[in-house]
């Protein structure tokens, strides 16, 4: 029998998961370009959530935390499949881009250091301030202003549409 | 043009390619999430002491291909409650235990994979007399990183011929009795061997069962059990 912490636990999770799935993919999705590793990335950071509900529950953008970790464990695997699997057995990446997005913005934002794309992604879907960015990624401030500035000046260099 | 202003405008341009993406869903569902966090604690639980030596998870990919013992495994794929066994593409084959029951199926299960294995629940079995089976285990287990995530590998090639699969699995207790994981232990052992088993010292759980027995609770002592539980 189960109590009713841990119905509660699981109904919240399930009702959290429900509404915010498909748009952590989508933003996922958008920032690596790669339908099945999004799909995992963000099922990994679902799970993670799941393991630390009452942290993710009381965050103040939890979202924006999947988000993150999703991200995040993009390194993690990236860093992971660089050591381990041969170069010659590496799969060819499955690319994918959305349609109608810029293709040249896409890739740009994909090329972005890890770092920054973080900070662009946070800032511009979930809307996030400086101090909320600064607060989930754990750095200062001034941090994600370096990394925002440098994220947009590259954009607005290899997409001079952005400056119209 | 300001950063400002340039973020507005991304912000625009990247919230209408989201909105857009209308037809991408996770079709996982949450229950399948739970089950996945689920199996990694498994996992990690599973890291630790073993008769042989070598901590392992539970969620295993076991290497079908190849010559050796395993050799003309058929494809299959067992969803119960309690575990998975199923037959990956490449010949590979995923195991996921969540629950300590019924060993004997999971062994056929196994062995109709391509794994000849004795699976013991609650203990850890080793030859009763000299050494376990000649072969190597690093030969035999090993890790991949499929999927991006690793997955321990059992290799039935590198099983030396008239040799099983040891596997035990046991709960981990808290101080105060509570189930908090699994551990296991992989061992090579002689077809047909008198077996030595018995439930670790420290990962005892609190119905009692004592170093030594060399069979499971509540079920015969197996001088040569083929799966106990």
């Amino acid at each position: 029998m189960r109590s009713w912490g841990v119905e509660q636990k699981r109904r919240e999770f399930t009702e959290f998961y429900a509404a915010a799935k498909d748009d952590c993919l989508r933003i996922v999705l958008i920032s690596v370009g790669d339908r099945p590793l999004a799909e995992d990335l963000v099922a990994e950071a679902f799970t993670r959530a799941w393991t630390s509900w009452r942290t993710v529950r009381d965050h103040p953008a939890p979202r924006a935390w999947v988000v993150r970790t999703a991200l995040n464990a993009h390194v993690s695997w990236w860093r992971r499949r660089r050591r381990e699997v041969p170069l010659a057995e590496a799969e060819p990446g499955v690319t994918w881009q959305p349609a109608g997005v810029d293709d040249a913005l896409a890739a740009a934002i994909r090329l972005l250091p890890p770092r920054q794309r973080e900070v662009l992604v946070l800032r511009v879907f979930f809307d996030l301030d400086t101090e909320a960015t600064a607060a989930l990624l754990g750095v200062a401030p001034g941090t994600v202003g370096v990394h925002l500035h440098r994220a947009l000046g590259t954009l607005r260099t290899k997409i001079p549409s952005l400056l119209d | 043009m300001n950063d400002d202003e340039t973020l507005a405008g991304l912000r625009t341009s990247l919230s209408g390619v989201k909105e857009s993406l209308t037809d991408v869903h996770l079709d996982r569902t949450a229950d399948e999430i739970r089950a996945r966090a689920r199996s990694r604690r498994l996992r990690r639980g599973l890291a630790g002491a073993g008769a042989t030596g070598v901590a392992l998870g539970v969620g295993l990919a076991l290497a079908a291909a190849g010559g050796g013992p395993a050799a003309s495994p058929r494809p299959v794929h067992v969803n119960l409650a309690a575990w998975s066994v199923n037959s990956l593409p490449g010949g590979l084959v995923y195991v996921d235990v969540r629950e300590l029951v019924q060993p004997d199926l999971l062994r056929q299960t196994l062995a109709q994979a391509g794994v000849p294995a004795i699976v013991t629940f609650g203990q850890f079995c080793t030859q009763a007399h000299g050494s376990d089976a000649a072969g190597n285990l690093d030969q035999v287990l090993g890790k991949t990183a499929a999927g991006g995530e690793p997955k321990l590998t059992i290799k039935p090639a590198g099983i030396p011929a008239g040799s099983e699969l040891s596997i035990g699995i046991v709960h981990i207790a808290t101080p105060n009795g509570q189930k908090a994981g699994f551990d296991t232990a992989f061992g090579l052992v002689r077809e047909g061997a008198q077996l030595t088993c018995h439930v670790p010292p420290f990962k005892q759980e609190p119905q009692g069962k004592g170093p030594g027995k060399t069979g499971p609770a509540g079920s015969p002592a197996p001088a040569s059990p083929k799966a106990a539980g």
